[in-house]
């Protein structure tokens, strides 16, 4: 091999370790929509902070199926989720839930125009591991496990949204469901 | 380097980009984003129904809840000297000349105070009582204070500014809460609250409250005034949807208090004036109900009515005041490029003065009926880029006819952190009772009276106003605002010395008096630039800082006692820092300037420099201890010429402890 193959190859080399490298830390964090950072909450909990009871022995692929019921801007892009599957971990999506088969979902999301349903849905996974979500207002106050709140903060004439989320860590124990202390630290409220 | 190892090498790097690539290109970015990362990342709305205040085409600035419990204030006058171009000023123990943009007074008639919509704009006296104001602090969501002329919106008497005071939703004051605290001039306070959801889109709140606070110093500081203020006020609010589409809510207070003000009185005999204690009783009570209904999102209606009673029993009059009133709002999105909004609005009013010697109304009683109606076009001449807001709002009132009061605004939003606004206005103060009916012996000068009187064919003051705003947020943390305006009034009523008379029946005759007659005899111009920037460097470091500087021109064809300049300070400032710190503490620290007031010839009010302090910590979840220290500079200074009949009264440095327990 030449001199000039040689420094042909050392570059492209290069070029291939950079583009694995993962994004400098200090770069502008991009905005984010609600419902994507409701989702980026949602993934956060499954891959991370919250353990099943039907946890898969290493090597073997976790199942997780994420259900939906009633119709919001989230449920239109929940779908997105099931991109994020991995060779440990694969993302099923379900939306429109029957009553029926909620108790196989490991995570339950209630939009705010299945309100009338709630009761009936929190009643039924009540105490089985499934990881409730909404953002009706209340929900925690409820019964459900994880309510998403959009949190304003105004200096002057200046507005900032955020999406924070409240825990009901006693309707999650009883679920026999462990959630990370990470996560309830986080968490704009915490009901014990 | 072997060919076959190249070769190996190569392939080995291309695997390995590939496999990662597959799987990290798949999850999208933003599910990537870790859960402490999302407690700091804003998000955009998809809808944006509610447009943003930095976006808005007015000088506005909203006060939080937060920015009200950590400035230690305890009223709401306190609360507004955050604001810039707000000049506050406490006259006395439980008296306040609040303005914006200049024509500060105690009659401060050409700023809109409202509290939940219902305007608490005295129009017996032409201001606002704001000892009655005493809605409980941790009650209120936010205050919006929009200086300028939002006559559109909010109509007559929205000359320099609209004070927009909310209180928070039922939903978000469930629970009991127990506030209370003391200090050396706010010698006891408390408030009772609890909240509770009756249904499943029924929330209801009550409240008690009570205060008692202590006399401000005199003039020499060697005692206290004999003033006292205290008042007790309960409430409620119940708020309740249904489907989605209705929202409605029922509120009321009542409210009474005592005050004790130390009257001068003019007398024609030496010394010329009489102290003449007043045991002040204040009352009053009102009701509110407001409902809405979403048609659809591009069309949503209100309808508000309320009832208002508010009694004051001076020595010097007896003034009852009732209101009724009704407004009707709809919002409808006719077409991409056209967001309008119209409505009407219905008022009566019907006050009873019990006059004295020394304040008079004539008539004594009197009832009015105040008309008004208006239509907004937020026109889209670019998408997401330029707006142009065409209204108007016409009134029809009982002193000076049909008013028009159209506004043409533009909003450049330059990009995502950048906007530019500019608005030209036409605004009216319609005259008043304060301003056409009254007679008010104000001071003896020994040989003569002289007397305030009103003119009854008095005409509405009008304003043009010409803003220019520009606003920019150049990182997350840090953001900038500024607001130049040049106001053009006509028709100012000021008082013009008339020739002295010689008054042959009623108490006190035979007197000659000179009356000083209010009548529309003045034009002015005001010019000034308001400035608001804040940084947060860290997470636990906030900062916050404002300016403003105002110049101002009142030019009047008559000699003797006018409005002045003097009044209005020139340039005021603020410089707000709170920390975050560990253990659940808080300290906030606040600097205020106010620029010098010459409000007389003979009266100076020199600048003065405040700082305010709180620290604050919350120990268990729930249960909030605060500690403040207010004007801690200064033992005491004189903010403002002391109202009617009373003597100057200075501020003086105070310290009280608050404990707010919430379960």
């Amino acid at each position: 091999m030449g001199q000039r193959s040689r420094s042909m190859l050392l570059i492209v080399a290069a070029m291939l370790t950079i583009s694995m490298m993962p994004p400098s830390p200090y770069a502008k964090k991009p905005d984010l929509t609600d419902v994507q950072a409701k989702l980026a909450i949602i993934y956060n909990f499954i891959s991370r902070y919250v353990r099943w009871p039907d946890q898969q022995p290493a090597g073997a692929t976790q199942d997780i199926n994420i259900c939906a019921v009633g119709s919001d801007e989230l449920t239109k892009e929940i779908e997105l989720l099931t991109k994020a599957s991995t060779e440990k971990m694969r993302v099923n999506v379900l939306n429109n839930v029957a009553l029926g088969h909620v108790r196989n979902c490991h995570v339950l999301y209630i939009a705010k125009s299945a309100a009338g349903d709630m009761p009936a849905f929190l009643a039924t996974v009540q105490n089985y591991p499934v990881l409730t979500f909404s953002s009706a207002d209340g929900f925690v106050d409820n019964g459900g496990m994880i309510s998403f709140i959009r949190e304003t903060q105004m200096q002057g004439a200046f507005e900032r949204t955020f999406i924070r989320y409240e825990v009901n860590a006693v309707s999650v124990y009883n679920a026999k469901l462990y959630i990370d202390p990470d996560a309830l630290e986080l968490a704009k409220r915490v009901i014990r | 380097m072997k060919r076959t190892e190249i070769t190996g090498l190569i392939a080995g790097l291309a695997a390995s980009w590939f496999s990662t690539s597959a799987l990290a290109g798949q999850t999208p970015d933003f599910l990537q984003v870790s859960l402490d990362q999302l407690a700091d990342i804003e998000v955009t709305s998809v809808s944006k129904k509610s447009e943003k205040a930095s976006e808005a085409p007015a000088a506005i600035y909203v006060i939080t809840q937060e920015d009200i419990r950590r400035s230690g204030a305890t009223s709401i006058p306190e609360t507004l000297r955050m604001v810039p171009g707000i000049s506050v000023a406490r006259a006395g123990t439980s008296q306040w000349a609040i303005t914006a943009r200049g024509f500060s007074d105690q009659f401060a008639n050409k700023l809109l105070v409202l509290m939940d919509g219902r305007s608490v704009y005295s129009p017996i006296f032409s201001g606002v009582w704001w000892d009655e104001q005493d809605t409980p602090l941790e009650d209120i969501e936010r205050i919006e204070v929009i200086r300028g002329p939002g006559a559109t919106l909010w109509g007559a008497n929205a000359v320099n500014g609209v004070i927009n005071i909310i209180t928070k939703n039922a939903k978000d004051t469930k629970g009991a809460m127990i506030s209370a605290g003391g200090g050396m001039t706010e010698n006891a306070f408390g408030t009772v609250r609890y909240g509770a959801q009756l249904d499943e889109d029924t929330h209801m709140r009550v409240y008690g409250k009570y205060n008692d606070h202590d006399a401000q110093r005199n003039a020499a500081d060697t005692a206290d005034t004999n003033t006292e203020w205290n008042m007790g006020r309960g409430g409620f609010r119940i708020d309740t949807s249904v489907d989605n589409t209705d929202t409605l809510t029922l509120q009321g207070d009542v409210y009474n208090g005592h005050e004790r003000q130390e009257y001068h009185l003019p007398i024609p005999t030496a010394p010329f004036t009489t102290n003449t204690p007043d045991n002040q009783e204040i009352k009053g009570g009102n009701v509110l109900g407001r409902w809405g209904h979403t048609f659809n999102k591009y069309s949503e209606i209100s309808l508000q009515a309320y009832f208002d009673y508010t009694q004051r029993d001076l020595v010097v009059a007896d003034l009852t005041t009732y209101t009724y009133d009704v407004d009707f709002q709809h919002q409808w999105t006719l077409n991409p490029y056209n967001e309008v909004v119209w409505g009407f609005g219905y008022r009566y009013l019907q006050d009873y003065v019990d006059n004295s010697f020394y304040i008079a109304y004539n008539p004594d009683d009197f009832s009015r009926e105040l008309y008004s109606g208006f239509v907004q076009d937020k026109i889209r001449l670019l998408p997401d880029e330029l707006y142009l807001t065409l209204g108007t709002k016409i009134e029809h009132n009982d002193f000076s006819g049909a008013e028009l009061q159209p506004s043409a605004k533009l909003s450049w939003l330059v990009d995502d952190s950048q906007t530019v606004w500019a608005s030209v206005s036409r605004a009216v103060r319609s005259p008043s009772r304060a301003s056409n009916d009254i007679t008010n012996p104000v001071l003896h000068t020994g040989t003569a009276f002289v007397v305030r009187e009103g003119d009854p064919s008095n005409d509405s003051e009008k304003l043009i106003a010409y803003e220019l705003g520009y606003r920019i947020q150049p990182e997350k943390n840090m953001a900038f605002d500024v607001t130049a305006f040049f106001n053009d009034y006509s028709d100012v009523i000021t008082e013009r010395q008339g020739s002295p008379t010689f008054v042959t029946s009623g108490p006190f005759a035979p007197y000659v008096a000179v009356p000083f007659v209010l009548t529309n005899n003045a034009d002015a111009t005001a010019f000034g630039v308001e400035v608001a920037a804040n940084w947060n460097p860290t997470d636990w470091w906030k900062l916050a800082a404002n300016y403003s500087w105002l110049e101002m021109d009142i030019q009047s064809s008559s000699a003797g006692f006018r409005v002045t300049e003097g009044k209005n300070p020139k340039q005021m400032g603020h410089l707000r820092s709170g920390f975050d710190l560990p253990y659940d503490v808080q300290f906030d620290q606040v600097l205020y300037y106010m620029d010098e007031l010459n409000p007389t010839n003979t009266i100076h009010i020199p600048d003065y420099l405040r700082l305010d302090l709180r620290l604050g910590w919350e120990p268990v979840e729930g249960l909030d201890l605060s500690v403040v220290g207010q004007n801690l500079l200064d033992p005491q200074h004189p903010e403002y010429s002391p109202f009617l009949y009373n003597p100057v009264s200075q501020v003086g440095r105070t310290v009280y402890g608050k404990v707010t327990w919430r379960f």
